[in-house]
């Protein structure tokens, strides 16, 4: 459809109207993202596995629901009780595997409950999905409920036709319109192609994920997260988010993050 | 509407929850002659995060106002 100057003008006040910013809540992070993630925009954050990608999507989850954004986590992957223990264990700074297996010492109570009340004030803006794997399913819900705010852990596991290249790129693309149409922020998490598990470490290496191209080529945002690891290869509590890919300002640049255990509480290093 | 003053008002909706919730706690307390049940203190413990959130008042303040409405809630009734 051809738009003229004026109409494009008009469409930019009414996006105004409304856009809001989703700050991360980590104020370098959000520094580096000019205020945060955007309403319509399609973020992607990679990892190899293991290097705390649900972990890290988890709290930027309850980042905007704490700002009051109408949010849902689909989690093809972990059930949505760890998704919770998590946020109760990153509060209470008590392994999440205890909360969620009840097995947390009697001293650990008032602990305990403390995450859970902190975790509790934002009731009304969670929304959690263990069950749900096709694309149209989650497009529906989307539709139906008005998140503002969806986190989807992660693409490979999203159920759509096609084999795997055109399934994966066909994926990318929707969610694109997805995030577009229905107004919200898409943050979704993926493994990394085998080329760009290579260069992972570099701020400036490959950006692509496991399936296609397009999911890079789509994305708004493209991110990877990197765990640091000892000289001999151990993982450290330790990691950093590269954005890499950024259509609204500078790429290349990192943060860095540590978790505090035993909780896995997410803190920015301040450097 | 402004994003912060829709989300102060859920927050809002859910503090008259939680204090409906601490009526049916004042009853079942009344009922079992215990009035430090597990119950009230994660009532209590919800109340005290909601009110974090909403006001920033002094904590003890905040606890002394919630100890006051856990206990009179049926008076003012």
């Amino acid at each position: 459809m051809k738009k003229n100057y004026e109409q494009v003008l008009k469409e930019m006040e009414e996006r105004k109207k409304e856009i809001e910013f989703i700050s991360t809540g980590f104020s370098y992070f959000d520094r580096l993202l000019d205020g945060g993630f955007l309403q319509k925009e399609l973020v992607v954050l990679g990892g190899l596995s293991g290097s705390g990608k649900s972990y890290v999507a988890a709290e930027l989850f309850f980042k905007a629901v704490s700002q009051g954004f109408k949010s849902a986590y689909f989690s093809l992957e972990i059930s949505s009780q760890m998704v919770v223990s998590r946020l109760i264990g990153s509060r209470s700074g008590i392994k999440p595997i205890r909360i969620m297996t009840e097995t947390q010492s009697g001293e650990e109570w008032s602990q305990f409950t403390t995450g859970q009340a902190t975790v509790d004030v934002y009731s009304e803006f969670m929304n959690f999905y263990d069950d749900v794997y096709e694309l149209d399913e989650i497009y529906n819900e989307i539709k139906k409920n008005a998140y503002e705010y969806v986190v989807i852990d992660f693409i490979q596991n999203v159920v759509a036709k096609g084999q795997e290249y055109e399934r994966m790129s066909y994926i990318a693309l929707e969610l694109q319109k997805m995030a577009k149409e229905l107004n919200c922020c898409i943050l979704v998490l993926s493994q990394v192609s085998n080329e760009s598990g290579k260069t992972i470490e570099k701020e400036s290496g490959v950006l692509e994920y496991k399936g296609s191209g397009s999911i890079a080529t789509v994305c708004d945002l493209g991110m990877m997260i990197v765990r640091e690891r000892t000289e001999e290869g151990y993982m450290l509590d330790s990691f950093k988010i590269t954005v890499r890919k950024n259509r609204r300002g500078r790429s290349g640049e990192f943060i860095s993050f540590d978790f505090i255990q035993p909780g896995g509480r997410i803190e920015e290093r301040i450097i | 509407m402004n994003r912060n003053y829709k989300k102060l008002l859920a927050l809002a909706d859910k503090v008259i929850d939680l204090l409906e919730e601490s009526e049916q706690i004042f009853l079942k307390e009344t009922e079992t002659k215990n009035y430090d049940s597990k119950e009230r203190q994660i009532n209590k413990k919800k109340l005290l995060a909601l009110y974090d959130e909403i006001s920033p008042e002094e904590p003890k303040k905040k606890e002394a106002i919630i100890n006051y409405e856990q206990n009179t809630i049926f008076i003012k009734d």
